[in-house]
């Protein structure tokens, strides 16, 4: 009853320092797609490269000997190669993230609860890089990139939650990730920005700045790295970003993990039902954004996500969605991709550019696509 | 007397009441424009009683009533004006002129007193009919317009004033009529008074009830809406003048009978304070709003300041003063409630309340019967593309198939696998439930309408759309509002559920985000053709059927997800008992299955989350407030099944769609030789699957085929 009370007057206080100083109050809408965001269904028109519904990509890499490489459960794989199943190139003790290629042809991976490791080219074990930063363990990596002095950049979404918990992070606004720079030989580091809200990519930019996006505060810092200076490149995206990899034309794409909605915004500013939700009900049915819509019974639903003679509303409000965008040099939107409710392919965590390919790793919807990108697109 | 449910959800009786939803129904009263200037009434008569003595004395009574009845009249003139939108500033001078005309015709001429009231009410309507001529014919604003007739009226009254004053003083006359006019007392009554109620009343009914009284309000709500629904806008406005005119002319007459003197600073001032009173009744200065009743408060807490501060040996200033102020309190009064009322009742017009529910049984594990299954996936499609949200499906004698659709009609299928199709019948609102009477005719639930009942030949004509109006409530249930399902009793009358008494079909999730006992259920008898309610505060009643032997009714409570037993006959006639409680999907339609048990659809599931939702009323009310309605929290109504209970309430099947691509809604389904068909309020087909044997069926079978 006591915090009840604390809760409301809390509440009551907000609203009237809104009433009094609008313009102090902080944004509540939810940035609309348009411009070059405008929505469209060309993510499910893309080529299935993998057409199997075990494959869950979570991250992919076009290797400098052109072989194509996707991170999915505890494994890589070369899914051109050989069989019609591809090849594992490497397993690992647990589940691989991020994945990219290191200065000397070798593989770096993100393992879960583990941290981080490599495969040198050769067909040999996976070796340890670093499991600890500062004294911080590398538990839930979510991103890694080699710099331009071949150090190893890694991203860390959360100290508390684990990887499969970022909706748990989300919802209890956690801002505990951090991004540090690893030496690939001694396998020692340093955390280079920190109490970031789940960074969930990062890349380098043409100059040499370190890009990271930061997914529940959903924009994207840039880095320098001779100052170590942080500042804001874009802010307020209308979803939260996930993994961002340079263009071949000197841009980048950005993947997004799902779409921001009014709805968890709310719940977001309701701490005392979010705090009962996150104790009492299971994860899987909170009010949260999701890799995909599962359709069980206990699923929170909106009423626009209702269906009508059968049909699926492609503006309802989205669980889970699926976007890809692809910036320029100066992080315009020049183009997008996407999946909209009703669609299949939600939840995109990656995609990378080889030649003209645009590869793209659908983890909600458990496959690995691909399109040509032609003039002008 | 209705059975009371309201313990059924589980609440404190505190919650009955909820000040919010009382705010919100009184700013939804149109009667509540009147509730300041009643209070107002009520604390100047007090203030006045206990502060002056000899206020309540019965000279001081009669006074303030000849008073009240020339002011009033003003008043009344003045409101009609206002109505009609415009402002009649020249009543004063119109009041002082007729006053004048009425002595000197009384005291210079031989005039008949019967005569010399009709000239002066016809001259006071004359005067408006200036006004009345310049505004409506020549387009002249009122405002300017009636102040160029004041000055010219009080001109005119001062050159008579010159010219006969002195004759008029000098004259003595006496004539019963004429003194009874001003004076006379009917009881204790002064008549004047008696001639303004009079004269109120009917202009409150002609305000209200007639076509011209509709025409002025709409000429001041919207002069361009009135001219498009073909009302006469210019004549309106004349006319409202000539009315206005005339009513000074009356108030003019009186208090020439009653004080037998004039001058010409008669009714100086007087459109000042008349204004003060209409507007302090309510009526709007920007037209279209307010009613002689409240014209006449405002009148009264006018007279009775005035009177008291003659009482009270207070200046005339002190009364302009206070007259002042409480002008521009409820200019600004007027201003901003005209304006924000509606928004206002519009925030708090939805006002979540708290039911509590048990948490939901568990639907995965080995062992439970809720484990979800495709069962109902492979429905075969009837009328595919063809019906738009089927809500109810029903089969008659000869094994067609009638559904209703929200387009408003009832399609029939008939012959081979449903392929031939027709509209049945056209009701216009969309049908929910149908049951069959047994003179052949379909009794349908018309969402929105009423309980209608259709012939055999695709006649419809209706039952029933009103109930008697509980008499607690302040907000009016009288309509049937949702019609949700319906059963027909063995003794020919006919159970229906209303499922909510604020919210129609098109706004059920209000009924879910409220979560309030707001639904009924309703008895209609043939015999009599009317319905009443035979239990109240129900949450979401929607199924409806009699049970197999026809002493009880099972209902079904989408909102608290049970089913309860309402006894028609036996010893525990006219009271609930539970029969499933704590289901973990929204109970819709519920009918009698071919083995004695009973059919039940969900409409859709519990989920967590909005159970958890329904404990925190608070966020449901800001989810309201801050979210569009297409991102509002509802149920998972994606995911339906049919369940089967026997006829003890055990559940002992479940079908469910698990693709939900077919029937992602529900809402009923209907056993017919052998088929289980399927319908649901937004689907775009109505499915049909064979059912298959049930054990003590192909026990007989067997026993069959061995014989």
């Amino acid at each position: 009853v006591k915090s009840r009370i604390l809760a409301q007057s809390g509440r009551s206080w907000g609203l009237l320092r809104e009433f009094l100083d609008p313009s102090k109050a902080g944004p509540r809408g939810v940035p609309t797609l348009d411009g070059a965001l405008s929505p469209n269904d060309d993510l499910d028109g893309f080529e299935e490269v993998y057409a199997s519904g075990s494959v869950e990509p979570d991250d992919v890499l076009v290797t400098t000997a052109g072989d194509l490489a996707v991170s999915s459960g505890n494994a890589v794989i070369l899914p051109l190669v050989a069989s019609p199943q591809g090849r594992i190139l490497a397993e690992f003790p647990g589940q691989v993230g991020a994945i990219t290629e290191g200065l000397h042809g070798d593989l770096l991976a993100c393992v879960a609860d583990h941290g981080l490791f490599r495969v040198r080219p050769g067909g040999h074990a996976p070796e340890l890089v670093a499991e600890s930063v500062e004294g911080h363990a590398l538990s839930c990596l979510t991103a890694v990139v080699v710099g331009p002095e071949g150090d190893v950049f890694v991203a860390q979404g959360s100290r508390t939650a684990g990887i499969d918990e970022w909706s748990r992070d989300l919802l209890e606004k956690g801002r505990s990730g951090f991004v540090a720079r690893i030496d690939p030989e001694t396998g020692r580091g340093r955390i280079i920005a920190d109490q970031l809200a789940w960074p969930f990519g990062v890349c380098v930019s043409p100059e040499g700045a370190l890009v990271v996006s930061e997914a529940w505060a959903h924009r994207l810092l840039r880095i320098d790295l001779s100052s170590g200076a942080t500042s804001i490149v874009l802010a307020d995206l209308p979803g939260y970003p996930a993994r961002i990899h340079a263009s071949a034309s000197g841009g980048y794409w950005l993947a997004f993990l799902s779409l921001r909605t009014h709805l968890v915004e709310f719940v977001l500013r309701e701490d005392s039902f979010r705090t009962e939700m996150l104790q009492s009900v299971p994860s899987e049915a909170w009010i949260a954004p999701a890799l995909r819509t599962t359709g069980l019974p206990t699923e929170p639903l909106q009423i626009g996500q209702m269906k009508h003679l059968s049909v699926t509303k492609p503006w309802a409000p989205p669980r889970s969605y699926g976007l890809v965008a692809r910036l320029g040099a100066d992080f315009s939107f020049e183009r997008s991709y996407h999946s909209r409710a009703g669609g299949s392919r939600h939840g995109v965590l990656s995609a990378r550019q080889h030649g003209d390919l645009l590869v793209v790793a659908v983890k909600g919807g458990r496959a690995l696509v691909t399109t040509e990108l032609g003039e002008g697109t | 007397m209705a059975l009371d449910a309201f313990k059924l959800t589980g609440s404190a009786w505190t919650r009955r009441v909820s000040f919010q939803r009382t705010l919100a129904d009184l700013l939804g009263k149109r009667w509540s424009d009147g509730m300041v200037p009643a209070l107002l009434l009520v604390g100047t008569i007090l203030y006045f009683t206990t502060s002056t003595p000899g206020f309540l004395s019965t000279g001081n009574v009669t006074t303030l009533s000849q008073v009240l009845a020339e002011i009033g009249f003003v008043a009344l003139g003045l409101t009609i004006v206002m109505i009609a939108g415009g402002i009649d500033i020249s009543v004063g001078a119109i009041y002082g002129l007729t006053n004048m005309m009425a002595l000197m015709l009384y005291m210079l001429t031989p005039t008949p007193v019967v005569l010399l009231v009709v000239a002066v009410v016809l001259a006071g309507g004359l005067l408006g009919a200036c006004n009345g001529a310049l505004v409506a014919y020549g387009k002249t604003r009122p405002f300017i317009t009636t102040l160029v007739t004041l000055l010219l009226f009080s001109s005119v009254a001062q050159y008579l004033e010159r010219k006969y004053a002195v004759e008029v003083a000098t004259v003595a006359k006496d004539d019963a009529l004429w003194n009874w006019l001003g004076n006379g007392l009917v009881g204790s009554v002064p008549a004047s008074l008696l001639l303004l109620v009079v004269v109120a009343v009917f202009v409150h009914i002609a305000l209200t009830r007639s076509r011209f009284g509709w025409r002025v309000a709409a000429v001041g709500s919207s002069r361009t809406a009135a001219r498009r629904v073909g009302a006469n806008v210019s004549a309106v406005t004349f006319a409202s003048y000539v009315v206005s005119g005339a009513l000074c002319g009356v108030a003019g007459l009186l208090q020439a009978s009653r004080l037998q003197q004039t001058s010409s600073t008669t009714g100086v001032g007087m459109e000042f304070t008349v204004l003060t009173a209409v507007v302090l009744g309510g009526v709007s200065l920007t037209g279209g709003r307010g009613t002689a009743g409240r014209a006449m408060m405002g009148a009264l807490v006018v007279t009775i300041l005035s009177q008291g501060f003659i009482l009270q040996n207070r200046s005339q200033e002190a009364f302009s003063t206070a007259l002042a102020l409480i002008l521009l309190v409820f200019a600004a009064v007027d201003l901003k409630w005209g304006k924000n009322r509606n928004k206002a009742l519009e925030k708090i017009a939805v006002s979540p309340g708290t039911i509590s529910l048990p948490a939901s049984p568990e639907l995965e594990g080995r062992d439970s019967i809720w484990v979800v299954n495709d069962r109902l996936s492979l429905a075969e499609p009837i009328g595919l593309g063809v019906v738009e949200g089927p809500e109810d499906v029903i089969l008659d004698g000869q094994g067609r198939l009638y559904c209703g659709d929200r387009r408003g009609l009832i399609w029939r299928f008939s012959g081979e696998n449903f392929s031939q199709h027709e509209a049945f019948a056209r009701i216009g609102g969309h049908p929910l439930g149908m049951a069959f009477a047994p003179n052949g005719d379909l009794v349908v639930c018309v969402s929105g309408m009423g309980l209608y009942s259709v012939t055999p030949a695709g006649v419809t004509s209706r039952l029933v759309a009103e109930v008697p109006r509980s008499r607690t409530k302040l907000h009016d249930d009288s309509q049937i509002q949702l019609a949700d399902d319906l059963d027909i009793a063995p003794d020919g009358k006919v159970y229906f559920s209303d499922a909510s008494t604020r919210f129609t079909s098109e706004q059920w999730h209000l009924e879910f985000l409220e979560s309030r006992a707001n639904g009924r259920v309703l008895c209609y008898e043939p015999e009599t053709g009317r319905a009443t309610t035979i239990i109240k505060n129900h949450c979401m009643p929607n199924g409806i059927c009699v049970s197999h032997d026809g002493q009880s009714l099972l209902i079904n409570s989408t909102n608290l997800s049970r089913v309860d037993r309402y006894w028609l006959a036996g010893p525990r006639k006219g009271t609930l008992e539970p029969f499933a409680v704590n289901l973990p999907g929204l109970p819709d339609n519920i009918n009698r299955a071919s083995d004695g048990g009973y059919w039940l659809a969900f409409a859709g599931m519990r989920t967590p989350v909005f159970d958890l939702a329904v404990r925190h009323p608070g966020f449901r009310r800001r989810m309201i407030k801050e979210l569009p309605t297409d991102e509002w929290l509802v149920p998972q109504m994606n995911t339906s099944s049919v369940i089967k209970l026997d006829e003890r309430g055990e559940v002992v099947d479940c079908l469910w769609d698990a693709t939900r691509d077919r029937h992602a809604v529900i809402t009923s389904m209907r056993e017919h030789d052998g088929y289980l068909y399927l319908g649901g309020l937004t689907n775009n087909r109505v499915g049909r699957i064979a059912l298959e044997p049930t054990p003590s069926e192909s026990a007989r079978a067997l026993t069959e085929v061995s014989l």
